[in-house]
Order: structure tokens, then C-alpha cells, then sequence
């Protein structure tokens, strides 16, 4: 009936108009009224506003998550009059964004994004945090115009995430190229600093990574130390990358050198989001950088350390072949030949065809003659 | 303790298991025998009523009210903590409460047992005080609303534009779901599935936060229907309100009437048939159709025995 349905829409933009500064609350209700009319803009837009709020019920971003994935079922109504002790002033949509960004609720976070786009004090960081949606949904044309307008803005959050994306689609020199003309100087900021110094690490130029590195204020990055040590180690700098990575994991355990930077408000901390969602990806790097430690510990002598590190990398990816590998070699220097024997048949049988795998066969035939020759001694 | 509700009624039952701090079950049953109905008591106060205020009638209110999903009612056990089911549970408790304090029908059996606790704390004397407050209300509210057939609509746009930001309870927002411009409070009242003086109130707050406005219904031989009884002119009344109830069969409210056109009348059995719609069409009065129905059946059986 297009007559009862138009004049529902002009009941909702009324009633809408009315409750323009209404509470949470209120604005929560009204959205479920809006979807129940039919008006999904005026109920979207409604539950936009709802989550601005900092005492926003649970049902405000129930609406939105539902609305912002175009679906009006299970919205709910709500009697929450949260009253904080202290009022607090409402939250800008970036903060809402941001916040369900962070959780992963990507279709609330896309709804926030865009109610803070209007707004010019917000527009550069927004548009950022769009760009990284679009980039997570691998719509790179759209994260691409996105940035465009944060950088132009001069957002370093978006700076540095383009230059990730770049990164993570291959494109290690382009991420370098953006990059160079920003980290010219001590006063560039500590994460294109540390994002540069490792963009030439992925473009295999381990020297220009540590000269970047090693500039001042990146001695307290986590993740900073942890690429210093594996360029160091690349070079066969074993001292040097054993310092930076014990440095390193003095101060997190975990290596995770992919993260997206969101900005709430002009003023907030950047929050990271893990490029590699998940616990697979963190993993992955912090066995990088493990075995990288192992090496070093290796070729410096320390073996009970290196054995340690070994088993670490292992106790994770029981199957990693240069942790098996790398472990056998450090038995083997402990004339503990049998058990080298196994690691280098199993990293023989995970990888045959590798380099890796072919020298795993080749000293496990040795360490069988050898724990042959010890047995029978 | 124990007896029909012909006697005694369940107010009365009440007030003396109040005033003399009893605990135990009351188990009553109505028109329906094989549906009882149990009042737990401690020291004289109601803390609960099952099933109609029980833990599956609780959370079925909370969802029907869009308060909580589904789903949700059967995978959080902690829902019923909440003040929101707290609250529907005490309005269930006291909407059963007030129809059954109406039966004349069924029966009463009280088992004394200790002190038990539950999720209620309903003072009957307090009830009794409320059902009376209810029904002047409903007296003044059914005056003021063309016996709730006044019809709301939403004002004018600009009106609805402008005026404060109105403070609305969920309850609110649902009535104002179910204004199409055409139901009348009474059918308001049963699509929000909500005690009909309540949702008349609110409808009328609604209409003084300029968000609603009443059209008188239209004229429909009702309210002339209603005069014509006052009257005395029952066969008048009777013809206007089978003509009404040709287009608007579900009207409970035209059925009941129509039965007392019919009684005065003199038809008992058409009064009867009148009634037994009226239940239908109603359930949150089935009490009192019951019992003009057990009256007029009453009426019947002693013509008949004066004619033979």
C-alpha cells in the first residue's frame, strides 16, 4: 500500500525530527519504531546516533549491527535509562567506530565510519579507518580512495596503513617509496620509522632496514627490536641480532609487525588491530623471529639456549622443517645423534624437495653412521 | 481450608490468609476445573502465581513485548534477574489476579506448607485497593474515549515535528507500532496484548505530548446502542448492535452489550449465544461472561420450570 507507506515515512521524519537530541535510549526505540514502519535510512541513522553515546544500551548496537547489515529482524526494545554517576559527554561515531572496528564488527564499524565522514575534524581519520575495512574485505580500489583522502589530510595512521596494504599485497618497494620522503629526520614518527625499517627487510635489503632501525626512539618498540634482529641475522650479525631480540622479548613475547592503526579522536592513542587476524598470524611472525634467535644462539655457541628456542618454535608447529632442521643440528653439536637423527627425518619428510629437506636426508644419513659408531663404541 | 467461589469469593480468601500471616498453596479453579491455578502465600503476602506469572509465562511477555529475542529467552538464565522481568512478571501476576478475584465459578483448597520465597511480594489488601482504583479509572477513561472506541492517529507532521523530547517507555512505543489510524483503543489495547484502561491512559499522555491525536468513532449505532439500553428500549438497542457487529464481528465489547439489549429483552438464550462471543472475542474477561452466562442460564432454567 504505497499511500500507508508513505505516510509512515512521514511520521517516522517527524517524530525523527523531534527526537534529533534525544537520549540513547530514546534514539534506540525510535530506530526499532523506524525499521517496524519500514524507514530503514531514518532507523540506521537513528541507531548511528544511539551508539555515539556513551551510555548507549546493548540494544542501540544490536539495532546498528542489524540496520548497518540491512536486516530488521531480532531489533529490539529497551527500558535501560543508564545513568552514569558522572554524565558523560557523547562519544564522536569514530570512537563508535573505532570500538566496533576493534571487535570486529565490521558492518557497525562501516555505519559509524560514514556518520563521521560529514564531519571535517573527523573526515581524515574516518576515512582511514574505511580504507582498512575495504582493505580487510579485499575491496582494494575502495581502500585505495580512502587513503587517498586520509593522506592528503596528512594522517599518519593512514600513511602508515597504505603503506602496509602495500606491503601485504607484494608490493614491498611501493611501501618503501611512500615511505622514504616521510621518515627523513628524528621527528618522524616512531611507527612509519619502524614500518620503513621493516618494508626494506620484506625488499631484502636487511642493511638499509637496520639503518632505520637503529635511528633513536625505536630501542622501546617491541617490534621494532624484533626486526632489528632478524636484518641482523640475515647478515649474519649473530651478537647484534641475539641483543636486539632478547631486548625485544623483554618486552613482549609475541612478534606481530603487521598491525592497522585506528585513530578515535584527533587527540586519542592509536589503537592496533592485527593485520593477521587470529592467533595464526601473531604465531607465524613470533616463529619468524624464534627461529631467527635460534640461529643466532646457534652460530654463537649457545646451544642450551638455542635448544630451548628450538622447542618453543616446535611446541607451536610441531612440523616447522627449519625448526626441526636448525634443533637437529644443535643435537648433533651435543653428540646427541639419535635424536638428531629424528628431527632431520621428520624435517626431510615435511619439506623433500626443499634445499632444506635434501640437507635434512644428508645429515641424517651422517648421524645414523655416526650414532652406529657411538653405539658400538 | 477449602470451598467453591460461590460462596467465598478469592478476595475474601485472600484478606483472611493476609490477616492471619498464612503460607502455603492456594490452588483455585475456575470454569475450567482441569486448568488450576496456584497462588503460593507466605505469611499472608502472594510471592507466586503459576503458571501465568511463572518463569515460561515471564520470559514469553519479555519477548512478546520485544524486550529480549527468543532465543535469547531460552540461553540466558540470568533474563529473569533483570528489573524488565521483574516488572513483567508482577503485571502478569496482577492482571491474573484481578480476573480470577472476579470468578464466581470453580473452587478454592488451601494446603498450609512453611514459609517458602519467591519472585513475588504482592500484599492482597493492596490488590483489592488497586483492582478498585482500576475500575473507577476505567470508569472515567471508557467516559472519556467513547467507551475506547475513540480512534488515535498520529498529528499532524509539523505538530509531531515540534515540542519537547517526550520521555517514552518501551510499552509506549509499541502502542504507538499498532496506530494505523484506524484501530480504536480497545483494538490498540489487543494488538499490544496489554489490560485495555492501561494502554487507554497512556494513549491519552500520548495525546497531551502532542505526538497523538482521538477522532470520535465514527457513528456506528454504538453509542446509540448504549442509550437505547440506558432507556429501556432494548429491542432498538439490539438491532442497532447486530448491525454494528455485521462489520465489526470482533468487537467483544458490542457482544457484551448485545447480550444485556437481549437479556432486557427478555431472550435469554440469544443473550447466552451474545456471551459466549464476548468470551471469545475477550479471554481477559472470560470471568465475567461466565458468570452473565451462569446468571442468564439461570434465568432460562427458571422460566422453564415456571412455564412447566
Amino acid at each position: 500500500m504505497p499511500a500507508a507507506r508513505s505516510r509512515d515515512a512521514q511520521i517516522v521524519a517527524a517524530l525523527g525530527r523531534r527526537l534529533a537530541a534525544a537520549d540513547a535510549t530514546t534514539l534506540t526505540n525510535f530506530a526499532w519504531f523506524a525499521a517496524r514502519r519500514g524507514a530503514h535510512p531514518a532507523a540506521l541513522e537513528a541507531a548511528r546516533r544511539a551508539v555515539t553515546h556513551g551510555d548507549a544500551p546493548r540494544a542501540a548496537w544490536r539495532a546498528l549491527e542489524r540496520l548497518a547489515a540491512g536486516r530488521t529482524d531480532g531489533m529490539l526494545l529497551t527500558a535501560d535509562a543508564a545513568e552514569p554517576a558522572a554524565p558523560e559527554p557523547p562519544r564522536n561515531p569514530l570512537a563508535a567506530a573505532v570500538s566496533a572496528h576493534a571487535q570486529g564488527q565490521l558492518a557497525v564499524a562501516e555505519a559509524c565510519y560514514l556518520a563521521a565522514l560529514p564531519q571535517d575534524a573527523l573526515a581524515a581519520a574516518a576515512s582511514n579507518g574505511l580504507a582498512v575495512l575495504h582493505e580487510q574485505r579485499r575491496e582494494r580500489a575502495a581502500a585505495d580512495a580512502a587513503w587517498q583522502h586520509s593522506v592528503a589530510e596528512g594522517n599518519v595512521a593512514g600513511r602508515h596503513n597504505q603503506a602496509l596494504a602495500m606491503l601485504r599485497r607484494g608490493l614491498p618497494h611501493r611501501a618503501r617509496a611512500n615511505l622514504a620522503p616521510l621518515v627523513v629526520g628524528a621527528g618522524a614518527p616512531a611507527v612509519l620509522r619502524f614500518l620503513a625499517g621493516y618494508a626494506a627487510l620484506a625488499d631484502q635489503d636487511p642493511h638499509a632496514a637496520i639503518a632505520i632501525l637503529t635511528t633513536p626512539g625505536l630501542d622501546e618498540s617491541a617490534r621494532a627490536q624484533f626486526t632489528l634482529g632478524l636484518a641482523c641475522e640475515r647478515l649474519g650479525r649473530h651478537d647484534e641480532a641475539l641483543v636486539a631480540i632478547r631486548r625485544a622479548l623483554l618486552m613482549s613475547p609475541w612478534y606481530a609487525p603487521q598491525v592497522w592503526l585506528l585513530q578515535a579522536t584527533a587527540d586519542a592513542a592509536l589503537t592496533e588491530i592485527p593485520a593477521d587476524l587470529g592467533e595464526s598470524g601473531a604465531l607465524a611472525h613470533t616463529a619468524d623471529v624464534l627461529l631467527s634467535l635460534g640461529r643466532s644462539l646457534l652460530q654463537t655457541g649457545h646451544l642450551g639456549e638455542a635448544l630451548a628456542v628450538f622447542d618453543q618454535v616446535l611446541t607451536q608447529q610441531p612440523s616447522e622443517p627449519a625448526a626441526l632442521f636448525h634443533r637437529g643440528v644443535v643435537l648433533a653439536k651435543l653428540r646427541r645423534y639419535g635424536e638428531a637423527l629424528d628431527d632431520w627425518e621428520r624435517a626431510g619428510q615435511a619439506d623433500p624437495a626443499s634445499e632444506l629437506g635434501d640437507a635434512s636426508l644428508r645429515h641424517a644419513r651422517s648421524a645414523r653412521q655416526l650414532a652406529t659408531l657411538f653405539a658400538s663404541r | 481450608m477449602h470451598g467453591p467461589l460461590d460462596e467465598i469469593g478469592l478476595i475474601e480468601v485472600l484478606q483472611l490468609l493476609q490477616r492471619g500471616r498464612r503460607s502455603g498453596v492456594l490452588r483455585v479453579s475456575g470454569a475450567d476445573v482441569d486448568l488450576p491455578h496456584d497462588i503460593v502465600i507466605a505469611e499472608g503476602l502472594i510471592v507466586a502465581l503459576l503458571p501465568e506469572a511463572g518463569d515460561a509465562a515471564t520470559l514469553a511477555a519479555l519477548a512478546a513485548r520485544h524486550l529480549v529475542t527468543s532465543s535469547e529467552t531460552a540461553d540466558d538464565p540470568l533474563l529473569l534477574a533483570q528489573p524488565a522481568a521483574a516488572d513483567a512478571r508482577g503485571q502478569l501476576a496482577r492482571h491474573a489476579l484481578a480476573t480470577m478475584m472476579h470468578w464466581q465459578r470453580g473452587r478454592f483448597d488451601f494446603a498450609e506448607t512453611p514459609p517458602a520465597a519467591g519472585p513475588l511480594s504482592l500484599s492482597p489488601e493492596a490488590l483489592v485497593f488497586d483492582l478498585v482504583s482500576a475500575e473507577s479509572q476505567r470508569v472515567e477513561l471508557a467516559e472519556a474515549l467513547n467507551d475506547f472506541h475513540a480512534v488515535p492517529d498520529f498529528v499532524a507532521d509539523d505538530l509531531l515535528a515540534q515540542g519537547a523530547i517526550p520521555e517514552l517507555t518501551p510499552r509506549d512505543w509499541r502502542i504507538l507500532d499498532a496506530i494505523d489510524g484506524r484501530r480504536d483503543v480497545a483494538a490498540v489495547a489487543a494488538a499490544v496484548a496489554e489490560p485495555i484502561a492501561e494502554v487507554a491512559a497512556q494513549i491519552q499522555a500520548l495525546q497531551a505530548a502532542a505526538i497523538l491525536e482521538l477522532r470520535r468513532p465514527a457513528a456506528d449505532g454504538g453509542v446509540a446502542a448504549r442509550a437505547a439500553i440506558e432507556a429501556g428500549r432494548y429491542e432498538e438497542a439490539a438491532t442497532l448492535l447486530r448491525a454494528r457487529l455485521a462489520e465489526h464481528g470482533g468487537d467483544g465489547e458490542m457482544w457484551r452489550a448485545l447480550g444485556l439489549a437481549e437479556v432486557g429483552a427478555g431472550r435469554f438464550e440469544h443473550a447466552i449465544d451474545a456471551w459466549q462471543t464476548w468470551r471469545d472475542a475477550d479471554p481477559g474477561r472470560a470471568g465475567d461472561a461466565v458468570a452473565l452466562m451462569q446468571a442468564a442460564r439461570t434465568m432460562v432454567e427458571a422460566l422453564r420450570d415456571a412455564r412447566e
